[in-house]
């Protein structure tokens, strides 16, 4: 079974034909470090590859230059018979660039070229048209003019493809050109689109989404649905999963005697790698959004819109979606983060994510927010100043990361030339829905398994640490409770015992483990819904304002999620990078959290 | 004078490339089309500096100035 090679330029519908060549038989190759991902699939007995799209064989950016080395690797092999190019037909000239390098490389690979013009049913709707019959004779290689949308001429297209597979040494092509440009450009003026009809819906459309005003409007109304979609959307499928793996964790362990093995299963299978799994429904509504936002042409619009803002810190207009995304989960975000078109800003991005007030920070702000701040009203009762201080720490959160992202561009991650901000701007498409839901699922699937191990060998030590020597599942007397007695001397300049020194050690795994924790500490039962309780216990042990602020500050910055890093680690290819984040916002973390110890015991 | 300096809805024709753009950007701008003697129209311009929108044929390309800034442009008649 040979293979084909599906490549183009970004925005010629690639992905949606590859979609509706291979339906759901896919597979998808990650490399290290990039967010290049070449899909594999197959259909009647034929196999499709689907490279990411390039504007040229000009790599600007590593990923580009992984992708391009991917392709032509793979030309090489014996294995690929075909290269199939997509055309976006509506704009000729620009996909004619990367289809006239593909076919230099193909024949010089001695491998046939297909051309698939797509986009007919957009061209006939603008009232454009194009001669197919002579870009084929100028180009010297079969084209078929296809909709991947409407599935028009994908039929004839797969019987080329078989054609030109039977006897390929007859369709490699002789009028390979180096002058790309000159014949793009000429062939384009010839034989294209007149210049003018295609644009005349997007320029309306432009009129109102980048307008100064509406432009702004809308931008906040769509941010606003998605970060909404993200809590709302998500909770029923969350709250799901949760009441799944809990009826799974009754119904394995309801009749087991207690024990060493009881607790495993309940405390560090179901409650801790189980907690993870929570996650999945929302990276499934988030990657799904993106899609949408991505498909319509619309996030395009809104990074041109940030930019500018985003810039100043040294990040991109890309970046304010994975930001915005951050407060829900950084997870998530991270993915969000792979449309960002240069790797440096995309790092700068990745290290800010971990700063935004995440859903876990919650039940920990929650608690100590409960515990020092009383539940007045300020400014004439119109603001709650319980609510004001969850704003502060929101911004707070913001704040440090747009000031470490400047410092870090401006110094460790100082370039000359970075990659400069040019971006296309798509037509406005409706969306696609299966291959976004395919993809969504994907990226869920991915999550579980590429972050899974780590979280679960995290899981298991905490677990062990927290259970033994005694194995009587008693967390005072346990490793943990040792380790934190040891490194009491550490917490003692922010105020804080021993008892909270394991708390914050539990909450390395994931930041909402510190309510509970705290809760078995003293002895209150459900503390994550019982937070009156548990509030009481705290103020009667001597907690005091100038601590728990220092406990805020500390749990705004410290990295204590080991899903977090497990992803940093995937998405950068390598453990260095997440480790030195750890300790670093954990060194800053504690710093401040010192510093504002201090200066609140100063006021009293 | 730069691509730039082009204000919202005014036309150009690039006239060539500052001496020190950067060979990347110099790539790019070549395969979107940004080519000696091809026409440029400056779609819209974003507040604060922000990037500007530019139409050649039938594409459409969001630039920021350090990009835009490389490029020069002549009005023509």
């Amino acid at each position: 079974m040979g293979s084909v090679l599906i490549i183009g330029k970004p925005n010629s519908g690639k992905s949606l034909l590859f979609n509706r060549l291979t339906g759901i038989r896919q597979k998808v190759a990650n490399f290290p470090g990039v967010t290049v991902e070449v899909r594999v699939g197959e259909s009647d007995g034929e196999a499709y590859a689907d490279y990411p799209g390039v504007y040229s064989f000009n790599a600007m950016t590593r990923d580009e230059e992984v992708a391009i080395e991917e392709f032509r690797s793979a030309l090489k092999s014996e294995d690929v018979s075909v290269v199939l190019c997509m055309i976006d037909a509506t704009r000729l000239e620009r996909s004619l660039v990367i289809g006239l390098q593909a076919q230099v490389a193909a024949k010089e690979a001695g491998k046939p070229i297909v051309f698939a013009l797509n986009m007919m049913d957009e061209l006939r709707s603008s009232k454009a048209e194009i001669d197919v019959a002579a870009i084929e004779k100028e180009l010297g290689a079969p084209c078929a003019a296809i909709s991947a949308r409407t599935e028009e001429g994908l039929p004839e297209l797969k019987i080329l493809l078989k054609k030109v597979k039977t006897t390929p040494k007859d369709y490699i092509s002789n009028q390979v050109t180096e002058s790309v440009f000159e014949k793009a450009k000429d062939i384009n003026s010839k034989f294209g689109p007149k210049a003018g009809l295609i644009l005349k819906n997007q320029t309306q459309l432009d009129r109102f989404f980048l307008s100064s005003v509406f432009g702004g409007i809308s931008f906040f109304f769509i941010m606003t649905i998605m970060f909404q979609s993200i809590f709302t959307w998500a909770t029923p499928l969350m709250d799901l999963v949760e009441e799944s793996i809990g009826w799974l964790a009754t119904f394995t362990t309801g009749s087991m005697a207690d024990g060493t093995f009881k607790s495993f299963l309940n405390d560090a299978l179901f409650g801790g790698f189980g907690s993870f799994l929570v996650f999945v429904p929302q990276i499934f509504v988030l990657t799904f959004i993106i899609g949408l936002l991505e498909d319509s042409g619309y996030l395009a619009r809104a990074a041109l819109i940030c930019h500018r803002p985003l810039s100043w810190f040294g990040l991109s207009g890309r970046s304010f979606v994975p930001l915005l995304s951050g407060h829900a989960c950084s997870i998530p975000a991270m993915f969000a983060a792979r449309t960002i078109e240069s790797p440096r800003r995309r790092l700068l991005t990745y290290l800010a994510i971990p700063l935004m007030a995440c859903s876990a920070r919650l039940p920990v702000y929650s608690l100590l927010v409960a515990a020092l701040i009383p539940s007045v009203s300020i400014l004439g009762g119109l603001v709650g100043l319980q609510g004001f201080v969850f704003f502060l720490l929101y911004f707070f959160g913001i704040f440090v990361a747009l000031i470490l992202s400047a410092i870090l561009s401006k110094t460790l991650y100082k370039t000359k030339t970075d990659s400069p901000f040019i971006i296309e701007l798509p037509p406005y498409r409706p969306p696609h829905w299966k291959p976004l839901l395919l993809k969504s699922l994907y990226n869920s699937k991915m999550f579980i398994t590429k972050a899974g191990g780590i979280i679960f060998a995290v899981t298991v030590v905490v677990w062990v640490l927290g259970y033994f020597p005694n194995g009587d599942g008693e967390l005072g007397s346990s490793y943990l409770a040792q380790l934190g007695q040891f490194i009491e001397p550490l917490f003692a300049p922010l105020g804080l015992d021993w008892r909270y020194g394991v708390a914050v050690l539990m909450s390395f795994l994931a930041r909402e483990v510190f309510v509970g924790t705290l809760g078995t500490i003293f002895g209150i039962e459900n503390a994550e819904e019982n937070f009156v309780g548990l509030v009481d216990s705290l103020n009667a042990s001597g907690f005091t304002l100038a601590s728990g602020v220092a406990l805020l500050v500390f749990y705004a910055i410290a990295l204590q999620c080991a899903s977090t890093l497990a992803m940093m680690k995937k998405e950068l290819g390598n453990w260095k990078a997440p480790i030195a984040v750890f300790f670093s916002y954990g060194i800053l973390a504690y710093v401040l959290g010192w510093v504002s110890y201090v200066f609140v015991n100063s006021l009293n | 004078m730069k691509l730039w300096e082009l204000q919202k809805d005014q036309a150009a024709y690039i006239s060539g490339f500052i001496e020190s753009v950067p060979k990347i950007y110099f790539n790019r701008l070549n395969e979107l089309g940004f080519q000696i003697g091809v026409e440029v129209v400056c779609q819209r311009q974003s507040p604060f500096g922000g990037p500007k929108v530019y139409q050649i044929g039938d594409d459409v390309f969001s630039m920021a100035k350090d990009v835009a800034s490389c490029v020069t442009v002549e009005i023509g008649e």
